[in-house]
């Protein structure tokens, strides 16, 4: 049995375009299946737009969706209620993007640390400090800063303080939600090894967000590769960077900056392609990529390519539909 | 060289005393050189470049000489600075959004630059601004070039940015992080799209990021920064391949390359402006740190032909320990 499981999970939003305006339906995640097993990072990469922070608000049960479920441990965590339901937003916890805007800034970080294990009934009253100073320890804070602001913090130890708070219920998942954007390059190591670190620590899995691709290849085990609101390929990490099926795959990997120290690899100042990514409101017919796509072909315009399994991989491409696996 | 920055210093008044934010910058930039500034935030790398367009804030104060073609940028007068602006030099920033007037059609601010500098009437402006949005890979220029920047992605209106910046062909083109704001698909391709444009006209850029990534990608030289200083500069390919300053080592270090192998980040936190350490400004994070470094803070001293440091290191083989 799956640790977290989303079957066919979807949400669309119906929005106004202008004043007055036509009532449209924007696909932000559109039936998304996918498995993680325990003790895994699972990585869902992909451009602004594509539903991954829609899909990983779903997954924490911040949004509802407008289909398909989650399984967590085996229940469908839209129909948890009372203390079930407590008990999975303790097992679940969720780091944001800007840990400038996710603290309470009125609140001391002991307030900001403790309220949870008050809430949860984890630790007894004359305990709080100890366990707070121990939460602070193992982020690589110093129990002293208990007594601070938030504002009092630099970028990286505030991210650090997100942590520490997504660590203090003993979580089982964490959902990271580019967890490393804000951050300077040099701090943003120290992040990763300390994520690192606690999952060893822990046992902790990982649903991990990012646009990052080498930061994505580093951590995760599995990666899912979205783009308007569907899985277009889903594999094995060290598959998917050695060699990708889908073309839109195969196109963000070419486009990630990498640091090569071989002389005079820079960019070709060659063709510049016209296309950006279309809207979700007026998604393209057949394959939603095929404008994009160098290697589109006849059918791509009209025929909508299902998920397949291909190479012990899933791939959403009408290329790979001649090699497809039972 | 066209653009020659000499002993440059910027500082703030405040009310515990001035507070500096950049030190004594020299660097040159060639013409047709593509000169990359990486640094992370607080580094003075985006005071840099408001230094050189002269759009430093009201209660900064600079001291030192920005020679481009040979004359002093911080000695002209208002009015020879905008005939600057815009026409010799120009300047993409990191969000498009911002920087565009969303009240105006973007045609129409497009050919805003040329009926300033050249007084250009207001139909050919717009014509020739339809060419430029063709230039930057716009398609159907004609259609969109009456459309307002809401209604265009980020990348169609970085897009806008750079036909605007090189409407009337200058000669250094300033870029802010200007692709940070973006996917990287869209980012790959406005780094082609600014790689060609300068080939065609023999532009030189001055590009600042804090991506290595794409420092790799862009630049023929690097400058690295960290608070206010240049602590290393070298052709691109030395640079990452032979890096002499332990901060450079540090950010190459903080990359994810081999999966299992820990990252090696720097430690501490950037300092403040205002709370630097004495000596070598990187000592109270630097891993290769002696006694002497916090004594007297070094000087950019050339290791290699082209190749300037600023640490009492350098001559050592600090990179491959």
């Amino acid at each position: 049995m799956a640790f977290i499981e989303a079957k066919d999970l979807t949400k669309h939003f119906r929005i106004k375009q202008g004043i007055g305006g036509k009532t449209a339906i924007l696909k932000a995640v559109d039936e998304v299946s996918f498995e993680v097993g325990k003790d895994s990072v699972f990585s869902i990469v992909g451009e602004s737009g594509c539903g991954k922070s829609t899909l990983a608000r779903m997954l924490i049960r911040l949004l509802d969706p407008s289909g398909g479920k989650v399984m967590f441990e085996g229940n469908d965590i839209f129909q948890l209620s009372g203390n079930d339901l407590k008990e999975f937003r303790r097992s679940v916890q969720i780091i944001f993007q800007d840990p400038y805007a996710s603290l309470n800034p009125r609140m001391r970080v002991y307030t900001t640390l403790s309220e949870p294990l008050k809430i949860h009934g984890m630790v007894s009253k004359d305990k709080l400090r100890d366990k707070v100073a121990e939460l602070l320890h193992s982020v690589g804070l110093t129990p002293d800063m208990m007594n601070k602001y938030p504002h009092e913090f630099s970028g990286g130890q505030r991210q650090r303080i997100c942590i520490a708070r997504s660590l203090s219920l003993s979580p089982k998942l964490i959902i990271a939600d580019e967890p490393l954007s804000a951050l300077d390059v040099s701090i943003q190591a120290q992040i990763i090894n300390l994520l690192q670190d606690l999952r060893k620590r822990f046992g902790l899995s990982f649903i991990f967000i990012s646009h990052d691709l080498n930061v994505v290849h580093y951590f995760s085990d599995t990666v899912a590769v979205m783009y308007l609101g569907r899985i277009v390929e889903l594999a094995d990490a060290d598959k998917l960077f050695d060699r990708p099926l889908h073309p839109y795959t195969e196109l963000l990997l070419k486009a990630a900056p990498k640091v090569n120290v071989q002389k005079d690899v820079r960019v070709p100042s060659g063709t510049v392609s016209e296309t950006d990514v279309p809207s979700p409101i007026d998604m393209p017919s057949g394959c939603s990529f095929h404008p994009r796509c160098p290697k589109r072909f006849d059918r791509c315009d009209n025929t909508e390519p299902a998920l397949i399994k291909v190479d012990g991989r899933q791939v959403r491409c009408l290329l790979y539909e001649s090699n497809k696996q039972g | 060289m066209l653009l020659d920055t000499r002993g440059l210093s910027v500082h703030f008044s405040s009310d515990s005393g001035p507070v500096h934010v950049i030190s004594n910058l020299s660097f040159g930039i060639d013409p047709g050189e593509v000169f990359c500034i990486v640094g992370e935030s607080g580094c003075g790398k985006s005071m840099t470049a408001y230094s050189i367009m002269g759009l430093l804030p009201e209660n900064a104060r600079s001291a030192g000489e920005i020679l481009f073609k040979g004359s002093d940028l911080l000695t002209l007068d208002d009015e020879s600075y905008r005939n600057l602006r815009g026409k010799e030099i120009s300047m993409i920033f990191q969000e498009p959004m911002t920087s565009l007037n969303p009240v105006l059609k973007v045609g129409y601010q497009i050919g805003e630059v040329l009926m300033t500098h050249y007084g250009t009437s207001k139909k050919e402006a717009i014509s020739k601004a339809v060419e430029l949005m063709n230039t930057v890979r716009i398609p159907s220029a004609e259609i969109r070039a009456n459309e307002y920047p809401h209604q265009m992605s980020g990348g169609m209106r970085q897009r806008i940015m750079i036909a605007m910046a090189i409407a009337c062909k200058p000669s250094l083109l300033i870029a802010d992080e200007p692709t940070t704001a973006l996917d990287v698909t869209i980012q790959s391709e406005i780094l082609k799209l600014i790689r060609g444009l300068k080939d065609e006209n023999n532009m030189s850029v001055l590009f600042i990021t804090h991506d290595l990534g794409i420092v790799s990608e862009i630049a023929d030289r690097v400058g690295v920064m960290y608070a206010g200083r240049i602590v290393e500069t070298a052709p691109t390919s030395e640079i990452l391949k032979e890096p002499k300053h332990p901060y450079t080592m540090g950010l190459l270090n903080s990359l994810p390359a081999e999966r299992g192998r820990p990252l090696i980040p720097i430690r501490g936190n950037v300092p403040r402006p205002d709370d630097l350490p004495s000596g070598c400004k990187f000592s109270d994070r630097c891993d290769h740190v002696i006694e002497s470094c916090r004594a007297e803070e070094p000087v950019l001293k050339e290791t290699l032909p082209g190749h300037f440091t600023r640490c009492i290191r350098a001559g050592e083989d600090l990179w491959r320990s």
